[in-house]
């Protein structure tokens, strides 16, 4: 019984790894974020999620996938991947941010408190937009779809 | 966002330059160093640019005018500088100094929210349940919810005091840890009382792990963990209330507020106060059939900040609870009496648990757990009183070697002291308490082998002062497909406990059967693994699928079963002469579509079972008392985001168990039927952070049998003919030779009811 369920989970593998991969949004690293933006000032696009949210990887696996997206996202903007439980110390825009523990493997980065919180409260997924300037221009919460993010660049 | 894409559009209108311009040239500094990636703007303009890693911001054209020049950077203080720029001033040349400040920004617009459930990258299978999925289905507390998720069940252990106990995929409570923030409370005692005073409206979520999880946690916690994760002061309420009644006069009251000490610490406070006082006697047997509840528990965390940010924080948790169940017409002055029966219970419990991370460069934490608890009861005429003190201390050093391996090296130690009135706690007709010391050492590594394959190998020694060595091994295996769709984690591991069969089976104090040892009781062995898959499927219209499978098996060499079996009037434990195996397969399904329909369904089907010498040496299979072999449960919930108003729809069917008769004569089926549990619910939501929400309970008004429990008439057995070898002999009054008995019990006898609650949230 209990092989028959690995054969059919193996089978079930086999379908999809025939998949073929599109073009893949490129995320730019906080610690290459300066040299890019000395090379060239380009609009920012923040995401601020978490490994436990659904929501966060619907948007990571569905919206950032989308094809047209990806070619505006990938051609004008830096896109950030902020992990909103991240424990490393992150540099942006000059200013070191640090994990904040709040228990045993539990806490949440300034970064994300900073950028993410709205009306008093941080919620995942939220996606954050700064203009070629360097300022905070437009904070989204909750999951986005691609149409949406779209209609926001028209 | 729009304003992003003028600001874009201003790179053109530079190109357009004619005479009435000038220029503003500045140069930003701190502290006499230059700031860089400051933004220049002229206020209520499209001018506007950033400085170079010299600190120079260069505005070029702007036309003649007086002009509010704004320099802005996160972090910094803004600096607003009147420039005019005119003919004869058509160059400005300045120095502008900022400093760093505490950080804020301004809030812009936001849309909707969506947020809920999923599973951690980490090689242990994780499931996460975040608030708005446990209010799917409202209840007191955070141990009822557990009802909703599959594989998980909240247990009642007795008909009359309906005490619980939590099984996941089939292994008992006391295999399963709880933790808050990952802080473990290190118990024997009613774990469950760990799920309780936490207001739902402080909870960010609910990890839990079925199966072995990490060799951190000790031997004991090999049936899974539950893990409660409070928000962070970014994102709990100010203060929220929670106020719920039920048409059976059950009343609930949850109030969470979050605070500050002074400038350095954060705290959360959480009170919950359930009361139910209303003997309700529907089914006619003389007995209430829900037990009276009298409890109120006080939760605060505080964390304090540190420099470096590092962790140090403290949870402390009082909860004091009287309950009572029994014959109808008992009041407080029958406690131990044989007039009336009753089973009284008085709890007062205590935890202190804490992690405080040492202020030197390697990252060394040490955590603490301490926790008393106070039993004061009587079952029947049978006194149980029970004390038990806990202090659990742990050094961990966390280290990354390399780029991947991640190294945790640790050391605990566990001191427990119980004392109770049984024989447990007794030497030749002297009271005894049991002192353990648990000394241990453990280490684990995970390895990231590629982008698509990890590996967590643990390795745990302990020292029971009584029992010996005990040896725990782990292994957690994680493959992630390229596309991040496809998951397949397995775990493998053993158990070890100590059974306490007085604390973990109240069957054993009712007084109904007498209580035998045959030989002295060993620890509890089990070797478990487990097999999890997760696929994500998005469709193109924006829906989600969400796919997990779990094979779990469980071997024990030893187990301590009671036997209600072989003689009616006692309970029999023995070490088991054989072995037992608990085994199962699990799905759950979850959906996620565009039209604000989501849908959860998940069902369990497992095989617990031992293997037992039936004296001619040959092992007889037995299939394990109370589990059932198939659990179901699942929940619809559709909003209509335009007007605020959500419906629910949960419900859990569970297959038939087999339940403990007495002997052959008992009238009463040996196995439950199949039974359901559904609920509905409406919630409407204020945009003040007002919410009303009402339902129905036990739609299907599902109760027991009405003769569940065995001659309720006659609780002392007063009316009982024994014979010369203790055994029942049938009577005119008593055809069946039944004695007393409440430990039939498969399901809530609390039939359909309303319910109509209250919650408010108020964020800074």
């Amino acid at each position: 019984m209990k092989k028959g369920i690995l054969i059919l989970i193996f089978a079930w593998f086999g379908l999809y790894t025939t998949q073929v991969e599109a073009q893949t949004l490129q995320w730019t690293s906080f610690e290459n974020l300066n040299d890019s933006l000395r090379k060239e000032r380009r609009p920012l696009l923040i995401f601020i999620h978490t490994d436990w949210c659904k929501y966060c990887k619907m948007m990571e696996l569905k919206t950032f996938t989308e094809p047209e997206l990806v070619k505006v996202l990938n051609a004008q903007f830096y896109c950030l991947d902020l992990n909103a439980e991240d424990t490393r110390t992150i540099l942006f825009l000059n200013k070191k941010y640090k994990f904040k523990p709040t228990g045993v493997n539990t806490g949440v980065h300034e970064l994300a408190e900073l950028l993410g919180t709205d009306k008093g409260r941080l919620t995942y997924p939220t996606t954050v937009f700064f203009d070629q300037h360097l300022q905070l221009q437009n904070r989204m919460v909750g999951a986005l779809e691609a149409k949406q993010l779209q209609q926001l660049f028209e | 966002m729009n304003k992003l894409y003028v600001l874009l559009a201003f790179l053109l209108v530079q190109l357009s330059t004619y005479a009435q311009t000038g220029s503003i040239r500045g140069t930003v500094t701190v502290k006499g160093k230059p700031l860089e990636f400051a933004t220049a703007a002229l206020k209520g303009t499209q001018y506007g640019t950033t400085t170079n890693e010299l600190g120079v911001f260069e505005l070029k054209n702007v036309k003649y005018g007086t002009y509010q020049l704004v320099i802005s950077s996160i972090g910094y203080r803004n600096i607003t500088k009147s420039v005019t720029i005119s003919e004869a001033k058509f160059f400005q040349e300045l120095t502008l100094q900022t400093e760093e400040l505490e950080n804020s920004l301004s809030e812009v617009v936001v849309t909707g929210t969506m947020k809920e459930v999923s599973k951690l990258d980490s090689p242990v299978p994780v499931e996460i349940y975040t608030p708005v999925f446990f209010k799917r289905n409202p209840v007191p507390n955070l141990f009822e919810s557990l009802q909703n998720i599959n594989g998980i069940r909240p247990q009642l252990n007795c008909n009359v005091c309906n005490t619980g106990d939590i099984h996941i995929n089939g292994l008992e409570g006391p295999y399963t840890m709880i933790m808050i923030d990952g802080m473990p409370i290190v118990s024997g005692l009613s774990t469950v009382y760990g799920l309780s005073g936490i207001p739902s409206a402080l909870i960010e979520r609910v990890e839990i792990v079925k199966g072995p999880a990490s060799t951190l946690y000790g031997s004991e916690a090999v049936g899974g963990l539950i893990n409660v994760i409070t928000k962070k002061p970014s994102s709990a309420p100010l203060v929220s209330a929670d106020v719920m009644g039920t048409s059976w006069s059950e009343f609930n009251t949850d109030l969470g507020v979050k605070y500050r000490v002074g400038e350095k610490v954060q705290s959360l406070f959480g009170l919950n106060y359930f009361n139910f006082q209303q003997p309700t006697d529907k089914n006619g047997d003389g007995f209430t059939d829900i037990t009276l509840q009298n409890r109120i528990s006080l939760f605060n965390k505080f964390s304090v900040e540190r420099k470096d940010n590092r962790l140090f924080t403290v949870g402390a948790r009082y909860v004091y609870e009287d309950r009572w169940g029994g014959q109808t017409q008992w009041t407080p002055k029958y406690r131990g009496s044989n007039e009336v029966y009753g089973e009284t219970i008085q709890t007062k419990r205590w935890e202190v648990i804490g992690a405080y991370q040492l202020p030197i460069k390697e990252k060394i934490t040490f955590q603490f757990s301490a926790n008393g608890h106070n039993q004061d009861s009587y079952y029947g005429t049978t006194p149980f009183n029970a004390l038990q003190t806990i202090a659990f201390g742990q050094l961990t050093w966390d280290k990354k070697a390399g780029e991947n391996h991640d190294l945790l090296i640790g050391t605990a130690l566990r001191y427990t002291h119980y004392d109770d009135n049984t024989p447990a706690t007794a030497i030749d007709g002297r009271n005894a308490p049991s002192v353990v010391k648990l000394p241990g050492i453990f280490a684990q590594d995970e390895i990231s082998l590629n982008a698509n394959n990890k590996l967590l190998l643990g390795l745990r020694y302990d020292y029971n002062s009584i029992h010996g060595s005990i040896l725990t091994p782990r292994l957690n295996y994680k493959w992630t497909s390229t596309d991040k769709r496809n998951v397949l984690r397995a775990s493998f591991g053993n158990g070890y406990r100590v059974a306490n069969v007085f604390t973990e089976d109240h069957a054993a104090l009712t007084g109904a059967r007498q209580v035998v040892f045959t030989e002295e009781l060993k620890p509890e062995r089990s070797w478990n693994g487990n097999v999890n898959y997760v696929r994500k499927f998005f469709l193109t219209n924006g829906s989600f699928i969400g796919l997990d499978a779990t094979a779990f098996y469980t071997y024990f060499n030893n187990r301590i079963i009671p036997d209600y079996l072989t003689d009616p009037n006692k309970i029999i434990y023995s070490n088991l002469a054989g072995n037992a195996v608990s085994r199962g397969i699990s799905l759950n399904v979850d959906f996620s579509f565009a039209n604000g329909l989501k849908a959860m369904a998940g069902a369990t089907a497992m095989d617990v079972f031992q293997r037992e010498d039936d004296g001619s040496g040959e092992l007889v299979k037995m299939t394990q008392l109370l589990t059932e072999k198939f659990t179901g449960v699942w929940s619809v919930s559709y909003s209509f985001q335009r007007i605020g108003l959500s419906i629910d729809y949960t419900g859990n069917l569970y297959g038939p168990m087999k339940l403990p008769v007495l002997g052959p004569m008992d009238p009463r089926p040996a196995y439950s039927p199949w039974w359901s549990l559904q609920n509905i619910q409406v919630t409407k939501k204020f945009n003040n952070g007002l919410e009303i929400y009402g339902g129905v309970k036990n739609l299907l008004n599902f109760t027991p049998l009405r003769d569940a429990i065995a001659r309720a008439f006659d609780p002392f057995d007063k009316q009982v003919t024994f014979g010369a070898d203790g055994q029942v002999i049938p009577t005119p009054n008593n055809p069946n030779a039944l004695t007393f008995d409440p430990t039939y019990v498969y399901a809530p006898n609390q039939g359909i009811r309303t319910f109509l609650g209250i919650r408010y949230n108020l964020f800074k």
